[in-house]
């Protein structure tokens, strides 16, 4: 079990994205980068990567990542 | 219960139907129907709808449960409502773009019946308080653009006083036509999608609330003005009722626009556009970004739209494209791919490498140069290019893809194995448009 999820997720702008990667350098934990290094998001924010997440939406050269609220069930 | 017209023109089409027509009603022995015969068929678009009291439209509209015919399928009613009121002055775009390179249901209706969709923009412009109205037809689309000019020389005495009608083409790509690609490029910029939000009915032209919507849509809002919804609904599916336009491409090659009731079965249309189930091999449904299915499965198919969830095939812009019987689907799939991946408009990274690695691969595989890393690849591919995106281009060929690989698994298995069916050498059963480069680059 891992910890139980915050109500944020990643989102990724794909009109901004220029697959610099520094999204995965932070948070590997939840990113991983495709064939040609576009990010790919491994589900909703647990609690104790919120910091890290919040990080590596700031880093974005491209400002291309942003954390949003988890669409109610 | 089918008649058919040839359409004259240099890109020729033949029109049939399946029942009784409604659109393309009057155009038998005809060919276009101008304003006067339109109005001698219809009336005139009944006066108390043209001005005040227009809510009366967007309760009719809501009540005859018509649905978007541009391939999504969004109630029109709830979309008219939403954009009756916002603050702002709104404004209608009728959207005849087809990027569609097969379909020509949208080209044959305003080459048609030019004055069925104008009346219906008329009537919905009225009813959102709009003044201007804007014809969207892609670059060349020469049928469309000349019929419509006419009809807007012809209405010019007619039309409700204070609502201007103009027509503007958007270059013609693939892309080009989806709404919000249509909406920046009306505001002045580039024919590129833009993902999402805002909607068009929230900011849309130049900020503008924006009613969009497919130029089949309100050719059937302007029926439902002057005949109401009952009337409407009183043929079709009860989730989807009316009747519907297909673009039906025979295993010849030839073009037919039918009008079906959308309770018909596929079977039904491609009847209509004379393609018996021995001349046809399997069939692409929905277009380029659709689904390929078997003969037997596509006859039974419903022509409305699949319920939500359901998992049904979707007729998006109401494509049936036939391939005759030996034809390699994973071929014809290859070079639609490939097409596709050069219709890209280069925004998103994942849409950008993804679909030429997914054309590659396909070719590869199709030509038995390919081997079972090929077709994982391709598969690894595919499950990374959906919704990784501003526009659904890049999912709509994974569909497209995915079920030719569901239908020929057989045959691919032995493709990957270096042993491509006879048929791939001699592959161009399907139409498919010659990659242009450097002009691909012209989004303006």
């Amino acid at each position: 079990m891992t910890e139980p999820s915050t109500d944020r997720r990643l989102v990724v702008d794909w009109l901004r994205c220029k697959a610099h990667g520094l999204c995965e350098e932070l948070l590997p934990e939840l990113i991983t980068l495709d064939d040609w290094g576009y990010p790919v998001i491994a589900g909703s924010v647990p609690s104790d990567l919120s910091g890290l997440a919040e990080r590596a939406v700031a880093a974005c050269p491209a400002l291309a990542l942003r954390l949003e609220s988890n669409p109610p069930r | 219960m089918t008649a058919s017209v040839t359409h004259p023109g240099t890109d020729t089409w033949r029109l049939a139907w399946v029942g009784q027509p409604r659109l393309l009603d009057g155009v038998q022995g005809r060919g276009r129907v101008d304003l006067a015969a339109h109005e001698a068929r219809h009336g005139s678009l009944p006066p108390h709808r043209r001005g005040r009291g227009t809510p009366a439209l967007i309760a009719a509209l809501s009540a005859s449960g018509l649905l978007g015919r541009g391939g999504a399928a969004f109630p029109f009613g709830l979309k008219v409502a939403a954009v009756a009121q916002r603050r702002r002055r709104p404004i209608v775009v009728v959207n005849a773009s087809e990027g569609e390179p097969l379909s020509r249901k949208d080209a044959a209706l305003l080459a048609h019946v030019p004055h069925v969709v104008l009346d219906g923009a008329q009537a919905c412009a009225v009813a959102v308080r709009a003044r201007e109205i804007v014809v969207v037809v892609h670059r060349g689309d020469d049928a469309a653009r000349s019929s419509l000019t006419a009809a807007l020389q012809e209405r010019e005495q007619v039309d409700h006083p204070g609502v201007a009608v103009r027509v503007e083409e958007v270059p013609d790509r693939y892309v080009s036509g989806e709404a919000g690609a249509v909406v920046r490029f009306l505001s002045g910029g580039q024919a590129l999608p833009t993902g999402p939000r805002p909607r068009p009915d929230e900011r849309g032209v130049d900020g503008r609330p924006t009613l969009l919507s497919n130029a089949e849509t309100y050719a059937h809002a302007g029926l439902i003005a002057r005949y109401g919804p009952e009337w409407f609904a009183g043929v079709g599916a009860e989730h989807d009722p009316g009747t519907r336009l297909l673009t039906v491409i025979a295993p010849d090659g030839s073009t037919t626009v039918v009008e079906a009731p959308t309770d018909a079965r596929a079977g039904d249309a491609l009847a209509a556009a004379g393609a018996t189930p021995e001349q046809v091999g399997a069939v692409l449904v929905g277009g380029y970004a659709g689904t390929w299915l078997s003969t037997e499965t596509v006859g039974t198919i419903s022509l409305a739209s699949p319920r939500r969830g359901s998992g049904g095939a979707a007729l998006g812009v109401g494509l049936l494209a036939c391939v005759p019987p030996g034809t390699c689907v994973l071929s014809e799939t290859a070079r639609i791919a490939h097409w596709m991946a050069g219709e890209s408009a280069r925004q998103c990274g994942p849409c950008l490498n993804g679909l030429p690695a997914i054309a590659v691969g396909l070719a590869a595989l199709a030509a038995g140069r390919g081997n079972d890393d090929t077709l994982a690849d391709v598969a690894r591919w595919c499950g990374l290019v959906v919704g990784r995106g501003a526009c659904h281009h890049p999912g709509g060929v994974v569909r497209t893809v995915r079920s030719a690989l569901d239908l020929t698994a057989t045959d691919v298995v032995a493709h990957a194995a270096g042993h491509p069916c006879s048929a791939a050498r001699h592959s161009g059963a399907l139409r498919v448009p010659s990659v242009a480069l450097g002009a691909a680059m012209d989004w303006r």
